[in-house]
């Protein structure tokens, strides 16, 4: 049985190589990379990268999930492309944190002996990510509105990526402890289970902590997935719907309030209910990439033939209109089939778990990658305010990558105890 | 040239959906077999060997944290000598309640009890299918209910 499974990864990863060099001829033959020896190192060097992770896995017999990787080395591999054809600045430096993502990924499946210990030290965790937090706030430097970034001389770092990880391992850890009372409340009121303040005090303190991301880092979109994976994963914890209810409530308040206080969200929800009218300003961006996705049409232009350059930030938050733009309707559809592969690989991994904690660590890291990629889709199609935020696997930005890949690997290691 | 981009465009396409089709293809085949392996255990009136229950706290002498009861076809719970599982807390009934084995779940029935049987803090009143992690109250025991279906043959 397990080699049969293994053959199926292998025959996966043709595909995801086959993709990379055919998407590089492309680009090449459209005239959209000027240099060719520079794209066919790194895509050599990706190459060589992927198959020995994946040829690692296999030596040392780790028996979790065999699709996630292959799911997400295609992902990865469609936003390589996209940056080596629009900001070839920054591809060979995406091609090194990609390294470094793939040698988390190993020491994640690798050096953690056991996902249960991480149960063990949350309190440890969470309070040295709010340290983190706390860093970002005092000493952070400011790009794009948002005050998420900390300089460290010749590299930045998003401390809030990691951080993220690091509340659902706590979030998980917590709500497995104190699932009872949190289910059945202390009291009642309007029929309705509400807990005594001390065990309704992690509720706020999330709420408090995202509001913190809102209004000091002016990271609307990280303090949305924040909260959002929190729902997610108390509702999984307790199956009450009042929480979710209650918490969306809360959330919309928070909302409201910022849209009172601060300019940047004010402009970012006239943007999303009318960006035809102030399409050369503060709608630019939006129109562009709607533009983008139009343009492509069914089949898209091509990879390499549109003309992404229009659309700022194209190789970050908006690297889906440009994906749109060049692959088309069906290119964009392929992208959102193989998401919805992952979650619900992920979710398959959190219902087959042994213990409460695991699955509660395996949905919770799902929802983290889930919300994330509909609330940055949304924005780029205009569904929602858009936030910049990074998609999953395809975005430039190192944190981010890095960060995905610990969280695929604790999703594989998870599997690979609880039996996949 | 179009010709060359033409192909080139759909070629890659194509590469998508067939990587898609393959994962699905493996997705369905894993499918199957999971649902094969549940099929075969759940013939006619067979014991069936995926639950126990876990003593997670307890002030009653007849049972201690981390005891494990397994439960088979039909496990009753009482205060009576011929209950599977006998307590001898005055607050638990004679007959309490039992956990039903049917089409493939686990039921805890109340037998009427006096002071009732909870599950995660709700009074039980009519059967309720149990799932994993769920937690029992007996008077002054409790139990987590575990279920390990797919992993023992």
């Amino acid at each position: 049985m397990l080699s049969v499974v293994r053959r199926t990864e292998r025959s996966l990863f043709i595909y995801v190589l086959l993709f990379l060099w055919l998407g590089l001829l492309s680009l090449f033959q459209a005239g959209a990379v000027k240099d060719i020896r520079l794209p066919v190192l790194l895509s050599l060097t990706v190459s060589l990268a992927m198959l020995i992770t994946y040829l690692l896995l296999e030596k040392w017999g780790a028996n979790g999930d065999l699709l996630l990787f292959p799911l997400t080395s295609m992902l990865n591999v469609a936003g390589l492309l996209i940056i080596l054809r629009l900001a070839p600045e920054f591809a060979e430096r995406q091609f090194i944190w990609l390294s470094v993502g793939l040698l988390a990924f190993l020491l994640t499946v690798r050096g953690l002996r056991n996902y249960k210990s991480l149960e063990d030290y949350k309190y440890i965790y969470i309070f040295s990510g709010l340290l983190l937090l706390l860093a970002t706030i005092l000493f952070g430097v400011e790009a794009g509105g948002a005050r998420s970034w900390i300089e460290l001389g010749f590299l930045r770092f998003q401390p809030s990526e990691l951080v993220k990880i690091i509340l659902v391992i706590f979030l998980a850890g917590y709500l497995e402890e104190k699932k009872e009372i949190l289910t059945a409340g202390t009291r009642n009121i309007l029929g309705i289970p509400v807990p005594s303040l001390q065990y309704a005090g992690p509720l706020l303190v999330m709420w408090g902590l995202s509001l913190v991301m809102l209004v000091f880092q002016r990271d609307l979109g990280t303090a949305l997935i924040y909260f959002g994976t929190f729902l997610a994963m108390i509702y999984i914890s307790t199956g009450r719907w009042p929480y979710i209810f209650t918490g969306a409530l809360l959330f919309s308040l928070g909302g409201a309030l910022g849209y009172y206080l601060f300019a940047h969200v004010r402009v970012r929800v006239t943007v999303w209910l009318n960006p035809w009218l102030d399409i050369d300003g503060k709608g630019y961006q939006i129109v562009q990439s709607l533009f983008a996705i139009g343009s492509g049409g069914m089949y898209g232009t091509g990879l390499g033939l549109g003309q992404p350059s229009l659309v700022p930030a194209a190789h970050t938050d908006f690297v889906f209109s440009t994906w749109s733009e060049e692959t088309g309707l069906l290119g964009a559809a392929a992208l959102l089939i193989i998401y919805c592969l992952v979650i619900y690989r992920g979710f398959r991994i959190a219902l087959k778990s042994k213990t409460g904690f695991g699955t509660l660590l395996a949905a919770g890291l799902t929802s983290l990658v889930a919300i994330q990629t509909l609330v940055i889709i949304g924005g780029v199609i205009k569904l929602l305010p858009l936030t910049g935020i990074t998609l999953p696997f395809i975005s430039y930005g190192g944190s981010s990558l890095v960060s995905n890949y610990i969280l695929l690997g604790l999703l594989i290691k998870i599997s690979a105890e609880d039996g996949a | 040239m179009r010709v060359v981009f033409l192909v080139l465009k759909f070629g890659l396409l194509a590469i998508l959906y067939l990587f898609i089709l393959r994962v699905f293809h493996f997705i369905l085949t894993d499918l199957r077999r999971v649902s094969a392996k549940g099929a075969n255990r759940t013939p006619g009136k067979q014991v069936p060997s995926g639950a126990e229950l876990v003593v997670t706290e307890s002030n009653d002498p007849a049972v201690r944290p981390g005891e494990v009861i397994k439960l088979s076809a039909a496990t009753r719970v009482g205060r009576g000598k011929h209950n599977h599982l006998s307590l001898t807390d005055s607050f638990v009934s004679h007959d309490h309640m039992q956990i039903i084995f049917k089409q493939g779940k686990f039921f805890l029935e109340d037998l009427n009890s006096i002071n009732g049987t909870y599950i995660n803090g709700v009074r039980v009143k009519e059967p309720v299918s149990l799932s994993h992690g769920d937690a029992i109250r007996i008077a002054g025991v409790s139990f987590k209910f575990v279920r390990w279906e797919y992993e023992v043959e």
